[in-house]
């Protein structure tokens, strides 16, 4: 069925979702008519499409302007077809499973930017096969604004109630309740103590601003940017334009705990024990201060189920505030109702739920490294203090709504049946005459801002400030920031919390949400408007971990085996009298065998590492073979396993066992390459050098290269291959250097330039001293003689050389004067006059 | 942890060799005359045998035409002599010029001065000595020259002729990067007989040997045949063996019309110097 949408997009309203709290004038409501391109993107629609047209769009190929068909043809000409690309580009390995979901059928179209949106939509309606026709719409971050520094601010992970943070009055034209700080937070910290600090096989796409990848705080737990990894998706690229909204966000999920530096993430680990935290996947849709469009963050969206994350945490959408006056009128809230989530957008949520963390291939089981068989896509309410999100109205999202210190909805927070749960978002007008809500305001250094302690402290970016940055925030590596946008990273936070501890093999989604919103304290909010009930992860915990007293039987029977340098490990899974088996085993592992003896679970001797397996479906007596990953070579690891159930009642240690990890060696040149002939500068080759070497155990080898002279040529390179250019005439050398981690080996690559390309037999130089070197193109049997001008021969030889392995004929002995030289090889004869001085 | 490293090479080696010694200016001892060319380079350059001649007064030009298979170089000589009385005194000029270097545009080339003086002691012998300089300019900016000497003795009676004597002495050339060099000096003898018979015909077999100092020794064997002193025919045959000059054979004509003479010289038997050819225009009083 066609349909065409954007009469109604139209009328909604949407505009800037950044929550700005200097905005907050009271004012007359403004019936104006919405200005309906205000937040669509220019010049861009999205449309479904048919198997007919579809084939002919696929035959044409992505980033193509016209198609086989000339009526199709005809129609993009009326819009001024720029290109048309598939919004969900081809996925590799990935691409069957996006196929199945239908969502090869959504095409991005990019035409005229003049040609009005009504306009384009009319005519791509009228095109046979067009099933849906889609205007993408700016979307926008939903934060407020940062303060200052310190981790004691962090009231919304743990809060005694000692930060004077309060309102003593209502301000009703605000919205704002009467409230104390009366410890509300995210009751976490005795699921830290007991259970988990986090796991590092639980991603998070953090789809925003980009997230400092960099940031001290969060080493090890942020994603690199590649092919495999964090991407920009407003250029396109792999390298991420950190701002301090993404960052603060990931901060929330997953900054470093314990490490003596900055702040705490909820799902951070513990870095004074060696326990990583969850990881941080940054796909990157905002770049400055301009608004994303939804086509990109759908795409953002999917990228994340297929590089491995199972939460989707997403602080941005529309606005109602369609003219971005500061005010939602009646009028723009009665269009903003109008609008839906966006088929696209749609599609790419439904599809991380139904697939983030499950096989590439039908029928889409639960990967084996996998936390968790499906995805969870959170979004923030959004913070215009109005009933409506279009995004979050669709009720497989969950909707996040913000609350502050006092346990009150925050005065923006949107609000509903719809939120889902609501979480720490921060509250405390800094500016104007209201500041009574946060008692602890200060300025920072030039006195030109002031802070509020009740809004939510975390990372900011501390490198590539984008302009938006510097205009907004205060440049540190930390500070505040409010919004659904800050209290939707709590609720991705905790996700990821309860992922790390009960997630495993046959461990779902729905039961991860279950947890969540069923764990939530429902006795906070009272306020009239609804946000949802007050995540409470002591609270999901204490419904997730059975009641059980009786710990697991020791684990009788283990076997370890060393297959180069990774160590694998099996074992039967233990019986438990009161949970039936056992949850976890915890394998204790190191090269110093009393300090492996002496640790215990809670307290592990230094030097000592640990491994925890979550045998998931397996029942008592079945063998679960696991690995603990890649070790040394030529080391005994001493290993000793306790098991847990969901409670952390531990058995007694098993006896410990040792195993000795094979002797290494070195990398071998598996196929040796001749010298490179280039024929003049300018010229080049690449050589593939990770062809050159295999390494005899298997190991992954890493490669570097130097070049002898950087005058003759210059060389780049990367994992597999060097790339050589010629700069002038002459010889040098290439050492390509593999290297497994411990040993390494080189081979140098010999390099000529022919100064004369039209020589195959080149003599130099000119004039002769000491040395004539004869170079020719080829190994071959060559006949070399030198005559004297009087006609003396003076040198005559046959001789194999080649130009790498050139013919020196020493001059010391010869008298100045005029030679000739005769040089025959491949059938040619080749005549030289040169002079020796 | 321990690091092993290795190191292979794909291959880079360099054949060395050594060419063998030369002499520097090796174009002081060539032959420029199309008649002694012919005739297995026999005939001794010095004017010693001047004053027991004939001649009274003798000039001339030739071209040669030196190694053109190789590398062709063009000698244009001139020379005159002439006696007074027991005296006999010459002069000569070479100018040769061969192909560019390779890769460069600059054409190296060579001139070659020689006078010479003689007396004759008896009528029979006589001494005398040249001196030349000759100079190579290799580069543009880089040449060398050298004064070179030569000494002789010559006789001749009945029909025979001999002279011995010593060519090329003289100063060094200085190499710019390995040293002096000598020039090809050399210790010469050689002699010649002429039968005359049926009046017009006349054959005239001559031999030159040649020990240069440097230790290599070359020699020669030529005839000619002449009839009535207007027609000529030679041939001859030189072995170079080491010396700067390699072996060669050797054919030609010659003509004389009243004071005038015509001669021509050609190379063969060598793959260097095959080819080779002279000509030369003369007067003869």
């Amino acid at each position: 069925m066609r349909k065409f949408l954007l009469a109604a997009l139209a009328a909604a309203a949407i505009a800037a979702c950044t929550r700005d709290e200097s905005r907050l004038t009271p004012g007359p409501t403004i019936e104006t008519k919405p200005e309906i391109s205000a937040n669509a993107v220019a010049g861009s629609v999205v449309v479904q499409v048919d198997d007919a047209l579809l084939e002919l769009l696929e035959a044409a190929g992505d980033g193509a302007a016209k198609t086989k068909s000339e009526d199709v043809n005809e129609a993009l000409r009326a819009i001024g077809i720029k290109s048309f690309s598939r919004l969900f580009p081809y996925a590799g390995e990935y691409e069957e499973r996006t196929r199945d979901f239908g969502l090869h059928r959504f095409y991005l179209i990019e035409y005229d930017e003049s040609i009005p949106s009504t306009k384009a939509g009319d005519v791509l309606e009228s095109i046979e096969g067009v099933t849906k026709v889609e205007a993408p719409h700016k979307v926008r971050r939903r934060s407020a604004v940062p303060d200052d520094p310190y981790f004691k601010w962090q009231w919304d992970m743990y809060n005694d109630k000692s930060l004077a943070i309060g309102c003593t009055k209502s301000y009703p034209e605000y919205g704002i309740e009467k409230f104390s700080n009366n410890g509300a937070d995210m009751n976490l910290l005795s699921v830290w103590e007991n259970y988990t600090t986090g796991n590092s096989n639980v991603i998070v796409n953090v789809v925003d601003g980009g997230v400092d990848l960099n940031h001290p705080d969060l080493a090890g737990a942020a994603i690199a940017a590649s092919f495999n990894g964090s991407k920009d998706f407003v250029h396109d690229s792999y390298v991420i334009n950190p701002d301090s909204h993404g960052t603060h966000v990931a901060g929330t999920i997953a900054a470093v705990r314990n490490n003596g530096i900055g702040v705490a993430g909820i799902a951070g680990g513990d870095y004074a024990k060696g326990i990583p935290g969850v990881r941080i996947l940054s796909s990157q849709i905002f770049d400055g201060d301009d608004g994303a469009s939804d086509a990109n963050t759908a795409n953002a969206i999917k990228w994340g189920a297929d590089h491995g994350a199972v939460i989707s945490q997403n602080s941005w959408g529309e606005s109602a505030d369609s003219n971005e006056d500061g005010t939602v009128s009646s009028s723009e809230l009665s269009a903003y109702k109008k609008r839906t989530i966006p088929d696209f957008l749609k599609a790419a949520v439904d599809y991380f739920i139904q697939r983030a963390g499950c096989e590439k291939t039908a029928p889409y089981n639960q990967r084996s490294d996998s936390p968790m068989k499906g995805g969870i896509v959170v979004f923030a309410a959004g913070n215009e203090n109005i009933d409506y999100d279009p995004y979050c109205a669709y009720d497989q999202i969950v909707a996040v709504g913000a609350g502050t210190a006092g346990y009150t909805k925050a005065y923006y927070s949107n609000y509903g049946s719809w939120v889902d749960i609501c979480a720490p978002g921060g509250d405390g007008l800094y500016n104007g005459s209201v500041n009574d809500c946060d008692t602890q305001v200060f300025y920072d250094d030039e006195g030109s801002y002031r802070y509020s302690r009740g809004q939510i402290y975390n990372l900011y970016a501390t490198q590539k400030l984008t302009q938006y940055d510097l205009d907004n925030y205060d440049y540190t590596s930390y500070g505040y920031m409010s919004g659904t946008s800050m209290a939707c990273p709590h609720i991705s936070g905790a996700l990821a919390l309860i992922a790390s501890y009960f997630g495993g093999p046959g461990f779902t989604n729905e039961r991860c949400k279950e947890l969540l919103l069923n764990g939530a304290d429902q006795s906070h909010i009272n306020n009239t408007k609804y946000i949802g009930p007050w995540v409470d992860l002591a609270g999901s915990f204490k419904l997730g971990v059975p009641a059980s007293t009786i710990p697991p039987e020791k684990v009788s029977e283990f076997s370890l085996e060393a297959v180069r340098k990774t160590v694998n490990i099996s074992f039967k899974v233990p019986a438990d009298e009161d949970d039936g088996k056992a949850r976890n085993v915890l394998c204790l592992y190191g090269t110093n065998k009393s300090a492996v003896e002496n640790s215990t679970p809670t307290a592990i001797s230094s030097g000592v590492s640990s491994e925890t397996f979550n045998v998931g479906d397996l029942t008592a007596g079945a063998v679960f073979n696991g690995t603990l990953g890649e070790q040394r070579y030529s080391t005994t690891y001493y290993v000793k396993l306790y098991a847990s159930d969901l409670s952390k009642n531990w058995s007694e240690a098993s006896e410990v066992k040792s195993i000795t990890t094979p002797d290494n060696h070195a990398p071998v040149v598996k196929d040796p390459i001749d010298g490179v002939l280039l024929y003049g500068s300018g010229t080049g080759r690449n050589i593939t050098i990770s062809a050159l070497f295999s390494d005899p155990d298997g190991d992954p080898l890493t490669y570097s290269c130097r070049n002898s002279d950087g005058q003759i040529i210059n060389i780049s390179y990367d994992s597999n291959m060097v790339r050589i250019k010629a700069l002038a005439g002459g010889t040098a050398d290439i050492t390509v250097t593999a290297s497994d981690g411990e040993k390494s080996a080189s081979y140098i690559i010999p390099v000529l330039v022919k100064a004369d390309v039209s020589d195959p037999a080149e003599t130099y130089p000119t004039p002769v001293t000491t040395d004539l070197v004869i170079r020719t193109e080829e190994a071959a049997e060559t006949y070399v003689r030198i005559v004297s001008a009087s006609g003396r021969v003076v040198y005559e030889e046959t001789k194999v050389f080649s130009g790498f392995d050139p013919l020196v004929v020493n001059f010391t002995g010869l008298a100045p004067g005029r030679y000739y030289v005769t040089i025959s090889y491949g059938g040619k004869t080749y005549q030289k006059t040169i002079v020796k001085v | 942890m321990r690091k092993l490293y290795m190191i292979l090479a794909a291959g880079l080696m360099t054949l060395e060799a050594a060419a063998q010694t030369s002499e520097a200016l090796p174009f002081i001892q060539m032959d420029y005359n199309p008649v002694s060319l012919a005739t297995g380079s026999t005939l001794i350059p010095s004017s010693a045998v001047l004053p027991l001649s004939d001649v009274k007064l003798a000039g001339g030009v030739a071209y040669e035409s030196y190694m053109p298979v190789l590398s062709p170089t063009n000698y244009i000589s001139a020379g005159a002599a002439g006696k007074l009385d027991k005296l006999g005194l010459s002069i000569a000029f070479s100018r040769g010029s061969g192909e560019p270097v390779t890769g460069e545009k600059f054409v190296p080339s060579e001139i070659l001065v020689n006078a010479g003086v003689s007396y004759a002691v008896t009528d029979f012998l006589a001494i005398g000595a040249n001196v030349k300089y000759g100079k190579e300019q290799l580069l543009a900016n880089y040449a060398n020259s050298a004064v070179a000497f030569d000494v002789f003795a010559a006789g001749k009676f009945s029909g025979f002729e001999f002279a011995a004597g010593a060519s090329a002495l003289g100063g060094k050339v200085q190499s710019e990067s390995t040293g002096d060099f000598s020039l090809p000096a050399a210790i010469t003898i050689g002699g010649g007989y002429t039968a005359k018979f049926a009046e017009v015909h006349a054959i005239t077999a001559r031999i030159k040997a040649d020990r240069y100092f440097s230790g290599p020794i070359a020699a020669g064997f030529g005839f000619e045949y002449g009839y009535d002193g207007l027609a000529f025919a030679r041939a001859g045959y030189h072995y170079g063996g080491d010396s700067i000059v390699p072996s060669f054979a050797s054919a030609g004509l010659g003509l004389k019309i009243g004071e005038f003479t015509l001669d021509a010289a050609y190379l063969f038997a060598s793959d260097i110097l095959g080819g080779t050819f002279s000509v030369g225009v003369g007067v003869r009083f």
